[in-house]
């Protein structure tokens, strides 16, 4: 004989559930007492299929929170003179299963220390997957069931154990018990009563159990969103937020209360970032909300706290087992950034069978194209990894050459300066501090802002510790592995985008090692043209991106913009060119589709993502070129990075893929040439090949049209740097040799006669020597200027002395009077890498130049006397010193001499001590505004590129 | 990047494969023609010379006296209406002296070196000279240079020398001298990092830095100020002769191919010494500059100069046959640079015969009086050499002009009272010295005035 049972159903637009929930009630094996029907203000037909039900309905309005709505019913009940002994909360959204109230009867008979009760809650409407089995909270307030995401139910769960709380849907409660905790907290109007009461039950030394036997299906409509109540709003997640804050800070212990004060304020700090970051923004504010709303109320929080001492008999310690682990946070943690990588390589699933598969689902396509598995796929299903690799030849290849590209890099791995790359600086602040600056103590002082690479060198150079070194050594190391790997991946899906099968992997590994050999063997590398490497490094995976503007998916086609945007502005920001060139590549591909499809212009969708890709480069590198062309430093904007003078090159050159003098020779360099031309003969493959070809078209049209310009800089006049666009031609070759390739690998049966089948082989041998000869003579090579060092031809107690303030420079001046000299200024720890550029870029100064006239033929005291106003202590002249200038600097006064290691470098101190004020200057709001918006924009640019992680978002 | 869609390919006819092969035709040819507009850039900066201007100022260092003979000081200016007053400076007071063109005064130097400076109009124009009678000796006041080679110098008894260095300015100066001797560059420690204090000068008598018997070389580098070098030479017959010494012109560089004029003529040594600072050997070969051709006497060997070293060859047979009868000079060219002399003891008097320096406009030189000679010789092309002579009294005393032929070489007598003896060269350049003969002999080499002062072309240079 069971006790007697009064089933409290409470119901807010439920119309769509409520049948169904009366019909479970109804169908109960354990008879159910008493129904009381609580409806608060719903606009729909719940309160009369209630009343049709159970014959009378309570009407409360609308904002009636859940506590009060309980508390009327238990009113109901006493008004009506029942006195239940079990009260069983149902919602209008929680359908029991038949034998529910009888299995919770009965663990409560079996059970008689039990209060409160819970049964297992499962997914409506799929009915299968587990939502709850008992809650409890963890420190950082997350609602925490111990269940695997969507886990079945499969009766894993089946045991009857204490818990901190049950879901209020199905739960049943001992009237007394309700009754003499106060019901539920009514500052918890929706969510998280039923943990808040569990927790005070538990203080108050009542058991809670889970009863898994006893099933009820949840929709959990609320919390889902489906259900928007006034009482929610748009805000659940606002709702669910402040109410785990609640119930977190009126349970906790008196002596963790300042600890947990302090946590979860700023653990919502970094939760509201975590938002931002996924583009959450709505819960980012919800989560600043929830917080702002409990902690801007002390008084609420004492008065609660207050009411729950008094009702606590138990220890906090003895409640502390129910509560989740310590450790469980951060388990959430690594489960998010799982979800992260998860979401990035879905992300990158390739365009190629997207744009089938919703060519597919158009009408009058017949069944989609699946992907035959080839030979290596058959493999990998069941054997171990190293039995694939050792029966793979294309990864035997691959490692090969992957260690070969390492050891030939191993001039690399000490650090690299020379060539192209200047004297590093001490550590990645400096970088910082050159990246932030709006007027830098070199030179004369000077406006000119840092190249926009010292940025991405700062993040990358912080990232490793704050080593300046490690940062070019990794680019530089790994700037093959790196560049084949991005090829492979861009190869591959443009192999599929050619045919369904995609091109074959040995094919791959060819053309990526190709494609990553192009900085090495056009003498970039050797040359410490770190620009023209990473650009290479970088382009293939910018082209990766950009093939996402080709998805089906509208969605994808921006994400695709938003990456491509930050991959062009890092290869831009390194080859400045790059815009330039992708600029007049994005006008004629566009151009292009216009004409073949005319509708196209209609649709935003279409043209916004490459656009938006375009044109918000130049937002993200704002802080460089707005006040580059304000100082008189645009020459920077066609630039290549690095140390002057850069290698120049010609037609040839760019054509064979060698830096004028350098690289590996130049005859294989023709070949990958002659593979393009060849690429166009099979038909099958024509037009992706003539792709290839008119991008080759548009870079050697920038090539052109930059060939004409003369950069006028203060140390001579150079040229723009076209070593970006030797790496597009190259790459444009490289792709167009694979999909001839595999045009001709699909007619391969037809070559009948045995001349062309030989031809064919021919050509074939020809190809496979390109990389094989560049990557043998990437190992056996040395001739590079890398590792050979800066000029240290300055006396080290000067530069130490140079250490003291940028006011201590030393002017240096090269060269003899016969062909004319060259002064350049030092100041503090030398001119390192990026400030070369800035220096490069200043505008000259007339004055100090004819200072320095002056100086070097008749020198006056006066002149002396100007040089220390200027902020300059000593003059150098390096080995071999111009005798004449020597003597005349002898027997200046104002300059004492001074002593240097080399007896044939020259030096002399100005002995009036230098102007501590001689390098100020002026700062620039401008450019401060300048780079927050470049902060912010890399911000947003980051977030909006990353991957959709938010699984509320995607779609089922 | 927008790629074509594979499915849409199938569907297009035969009129789009036209289209594609000539699209398959044209984009190659397009990118091609376009990136035959990129020229190679011409990225060698431009040659800058340097600019020249007047000189405002100038510097002679006239050597100290040869030992015991106080001798004389004359100074003059070489432009017409240039007047003005030099500043002297010795070591025991400093004074002035006023300076007349075409005159040659003589100033009262005592016998320590003479610093002699002159501005403005007066700087370009300077020319000054000591002399020393008894026996003839001549040494012209120069400007300070960065580096010279003094070659055949002594350190023995019977031969030896003094170098004398000089610092017109009041800061330090440092000298480096680099000696090379018969085996090689000699360590001592002594010439290097010679420190002359401001104002001042050192003496080194190189039998008591060095004391060795053969002839060696010196390098003079100038490696902190300014700094004058001279060599006086001596040479002692030890009792079978008087002393004689006479100063010893330095040379300006090595070069390969060396014109020495003022060989005396009569009995008497001639010693040729070679200096060769090069790292690898050097073949010497030697001709003789007379008035018809440049030839090379019978039985005369190439000489081999190893490297780094100084080699000596007594000048015998024939070529010295050919010299005692009054040649003009000796050419001598090798297959490296070397620096040369030729040191002749004739009538008990010594003279040396230094590979000049090559006069392409005009010179001026101060000789004493007596009997002498204006030798010329590798002229690079056909010109002509106006060659006008003073008296120390501003006469004119003559003034012809003389037709250059390369191969040949040109002697023009002077008359003896000439003092001033200045050389204009037209369309050619040519090595001038005068050779003179009294009690003894003496060679003046001429040597190009400095004119102007170079401003070097200043630009920022590469970071």
């Amino acid at each position: 004989m069971h006790a007697s049972v009064a089933a409290l159903v409470v119901s807010h637009d439920g119309e769509r559930w409520l049948p169904a929930v009366i019909e479970g009630l109804r169908a109960q094996h354990a008879a159910v007492d008493h129904v009381v029907a609580i409806d608060t203000g719903s606009k729909d037909a719940s309160a009369q299929l209630l009343e049709d039900a159970f014959g009378s309905v309570t009407r409360l309005p609308g904002l009636t929170s859940y506590p009060a709505a309980v508390a009327a019913g238990l009113d109901q009940l006493s008004a009506d003179g029942l006195d239940p002994e079990w009260i069983w909360l149902l919602h209008d959204d929680s359908n029991p299963d038949p034998g529910a109230l009888a299995a919770l009867l009965d663990a409560a008979a079996d059970h008689p220390e039990a209060d409160t009760l819970g049964p297992k809650l499962r997914e409506w409407p799929s009915l299968r997957r587990l939502l709850e089995l008992g809650v409890t909270i963890t420190g950082t307030g997350r609602r925490e069931t111990g269940l695997e995401r969507g886990e079945y139910d499969q009766g894993q769960h089946d045991e009857i154990r204490a818990v901190l709380a049950v879901n209020t849907a199905g739960m049943l409660v001992r009237r007394r018990v309700l009754q003499s905790l106060g019901g539920f907290d009514p500052q918890l109007p929706i969510f998280g009563n039923d943990l808040d009461f569990g927790w005070r039950a538990a203080a108050a030394g009542h058991t809670t159990l889970i009863v898994p036997e006893a099933v009820v299906f949840h929709a959990e409509a609320a919390h889902r969103g489906v259900r928007r109540t006034s009482l929610t709003g748009r805000h659940t997640h606002y709702q669910e937020r402040r109410a785990a804050l609640y119930t977190l800070l009126v349970n906790s212990g008196v002596r963790s209360l300042p600890f947990q004060l302090v946590r979860l304020g700023l653990g919502s700090l970094l939760r509201m970032v975590g938002f931002l970051l996924v583009r959450s923004v709505g819960e980012a504010l919800d989560e600043l909300a929830a917080v702002v709303s409990l902690y801007s109320r002390p008084r609420e929080l004492v008065a609660a706290r207050r009411r729950r001492q008094g009702e606590q008999v138990v220890d906090a310690q003895q409640v502390k087992h129910l509560l989740a682990p310590a450790w469980l946070p951060y388990r959430h943690g690594l489960d998010f950034l799982g979800d992260l990588v998860a979401a990035a390589t879905n992300q990158a699933q390739d365009v190629a069978e997207r744009r089938r598969a919703a060519a597919a689902e158009q009408p009058g396509v017949a069944a989609p194209v699946v992907r035959p598995v080839g030979d290596d796929d058959a493999l990998e299903e069941d054997s171990g990894l190293v039995a694939r690799f050792l029966t793979s030849p294309v990864a035997i290849g691959l490692a090969l050459v992957l260690v070969l590209a390492l050891v030939g890099a191993r001039t690399a791995f000490g650090g690299v300066v020379g060539g192209g790359i200047s004297p590093l600086p001490e550590d990645a602040g400096d970088w910082w501090r050159l990246h932030l600056e709006s007027w830098h103590a070199l030179g004369m002082g000077t406006a000119v802002p840092a190249p926009p690479y010292v940025l991405a060198l700062a993040l990358l150079g912080t990232l490793l510790g704050g080593s300046t070194s490690a940062a070019l050594t990794v680019l530089f190391v790994l700037a093959v592995p790196l560049g084949l790997w991005g090829a492979w991946r861009f190869l591959r899906v443009v192999g599929r985008l050619v045919s369904p099968s995609g091109a074959p992997r040995w094919l791959l590994l060819g053309s990526a090692t190709t494609y990553a050999l192009v900085p090495v063997v056009s003498g970039a590398w050797g040359a410490g043209r770190f620009g023209v490497v990473a650009a290479a490094v970088l382009l293939p995976w910018f082209a990766h991106a950009a093939l996402g503007f080709a998805d089906p998916d509208p969605d994808r086609r921006w994400r695709a913009a938003w990456r491509s945007t930050l991959l062009l502005a890092l290869v831009t920001a390194f080859t400045p060119v790059a815009w330039f060139f992708a600029l007049g590549l994005g006008l004629v591909v566009v151009a292009a589709a216009f004409a073949i499809v005319p509708g196209a212009v209609r649709d935003r969708s279409v043209w916004g993502p490459p656009a938006t890709a375009l044109l918000a480069v130049p937002v993200l590198l704002v802080p460089w070129w707005w006040p580059a062309l304000l100082a008189d430093a645009g020459a920077g904007l066609l630039l290549e990075s690095g140390a002057l003078p850069s290698p120049a090159t010609d037609a040839t050159g760019l054509l064979a893929g060698r830096l004028a003098g350098l690289g590996a020779p130049v005859a294989v360099g023709f070949v990958l040439l002659g593979l393009a031309v060849l690429a166009l003969a099979p038909r099958l493959t024509r037009i992706p090949v003539l792709v290839c070809w008119i991008v080759a078209v548009v870079a050697a049209g920038t090539a052109a049209v930059l060939a004409t310009i003369t950069l006028d800089l203060p140390a001579g006049p150079v040229v723009p740097g076209l070593g970006f666009l030797l790496v597009v031609l190259q790459g444009a070759f490289v792709v167009a040799a694979m999909i001839g390739t595999q045009g001709i690998l699909a007619r391969v049966t037809w070559l009948r006669t045995l001349a062309l089948r030989g031809a064919l082989g021919l050509v074939a041998a020809v190809a496979v020597a390109v990389p094989a000869v560049g990557l043998g003579w990437f190992v056996a090579g040395d001739d590079h200027a890398l590792g050979t060092g800066g000029r240290a031809d300055i006396p080290a107690y000067m530069v130490q002395s140079s250490m003291l303030g940028p006011e201590h420079g030393i002017l240096v001046i090269r060269g003899d009077v016969e062909s004319g000299l060259t002064y350049t200024v030092r100041r503090g720890d030398g001119v390192t890498l990026g400030e070369d550029e800035v220096l490069a870029l200043t505008p000259a100064d007339d004055a100090l130049t004819r200072d320095v006239r002056t100086l070097t033929s008749r020198p006056t005291p006066a002149v002396v006397e100007e040089l220390a106003d200027r902020g300059i202590e000593y003059v150098v002249l390096p080995a071999p010193a111009d005798g004449d200038v020597a003597a005349a600097l002898d027997a200046t006064g104002g300059l004492v001499q001074a002593s240097a290691e080399n007896r044939s470098t020259r030096a002399w101190q100005v002995a009036t001590a230098p102007d501590p004020e001689a390098l100020d200057g002026p700062g620039s709001p401008l450019r401060v505004v300048l780079l927050v918006v470049q902060g912010i924009a890399l911000v947003v640019v980051a977030v909006l590129c990353a991957p959709t992680t938010n699984r509320r978002r995607s779609r089922p | 990047m927008s790629t074509p869609t594979p499915g849409r390919r199938s569907s297009s006819g035969g009129p789009a494969l036209d289209t594609t092969t000539v699209l398959a035709v044209l984009l190659p040819l397009l990118t091609i023609a376009a990136l035959l507009l990129v020229r190679p850039a011409a990225d060698e900066r431009p040659a800058r010379p340097p600019e020249l201007t007047p000189l405002s100022r100038v510097l002679l260092v006239c050597p100290g006296a040869a030992d015991g003979a106080a001798g004389e000081v004359r100074l003059s200016s070489t432009g017409q209406g240039t007047r003005g007053t030099a500043r002297l400076r010795s070591e025991t007071g400093s004074g002035r002296s006023p300076v007349r063109p075409r005159r040659a005064s003589v100033v009262d130097g005592g016998a320590g070196p003479l610093v002699v400076a002159a501005e403005d109009a007066l700087a370009p124009h300077l020319v000054g000279a000591r002399f020393a009678e008894r026996p003839l000796a001549h040494a012209a006041c120069r400007p300070s240079a960065p580096e010279v080679w003094f070659t055949g110098v002594g350190a023995g008894a019977r031969h030896s020398s003094v170098l004398e260095l000089v610092n017109p300015d009041a800061g330090p100066a440092l000298a480096d001298v680099t000696t090379y001797g018969g085996g090689g560059v000699l360590d001592v420690p002594q010439l290097r990092g010679v420190a002359v204090p401001g104002r001042s000068s050192v003496r080194l008598d190189l039998a008591a830095v060095v004391p060795r018997r053969g002839e060696l070389a010196l390098r003079v580098v100038t490696a902190r100020g300014r700094i004058a070098a001279s060599v006086l030479d001596r040479y002692d017959a030890l009792g079978a002769g008087p002393t004689t010494a006479e100063w010893l012109p330095g040379q300006g560089e090595p070069s390969t191919a060396n014109t020495l004029l003022g060989l005396p003529a009569g009995s008497g040594q001639r010693m040729l010494v070679l200096t060769n600072p090069g790292e690898d050997e050097a073949r010497a070969s030697l001709r003789v500059i007379d008035e018809e051709s440049v030839f090379t006497p019978q039985g005369t060997r190439e000489i081999r100069v190893p490297p780094g070293s100084v080699k000596r060859v007594k000048l015998t047979g024939e070529l010295l046959a050919v010299l005692r009868e009054g040649a003009l000079g000796l050419q001598v060219d090798a297959t490296s640079p070397v620096t040369a002399t030729v040191r002749s003891l004739t009538g008990g008097d010594l003279s040396h015969a230094v590979a000049g320096p090559t006069v392409t406009e005009s010179a001026t030189v101060l000789v004493p009086e007596g009997d002498k000679r204006l030798l010329l010789a590798g002229a690079d092309a056909v010109g002509v050499v106006t060659v006008t002579a003073w008296s120390a009294s501003g006469k004119r005393l003559t003034r012809q002009r003389t037709e250059l032929q390369p191969g040949r070489g040109a002697d023009v007598s002077l008359p003896e009272g000439a003092v001033i003896v200045t050389v204009e060269v037209e369309r050619s350049s040519v090595v001038a010295s005068v050779l003179v003969a009294g009690r003894g002999v003496a060679v003046a080499p001429m040597v190009e005035q400095v004119r102007n002062g170079l401003v070097a072309d200043v630009a920022p240079g590469l970071p």
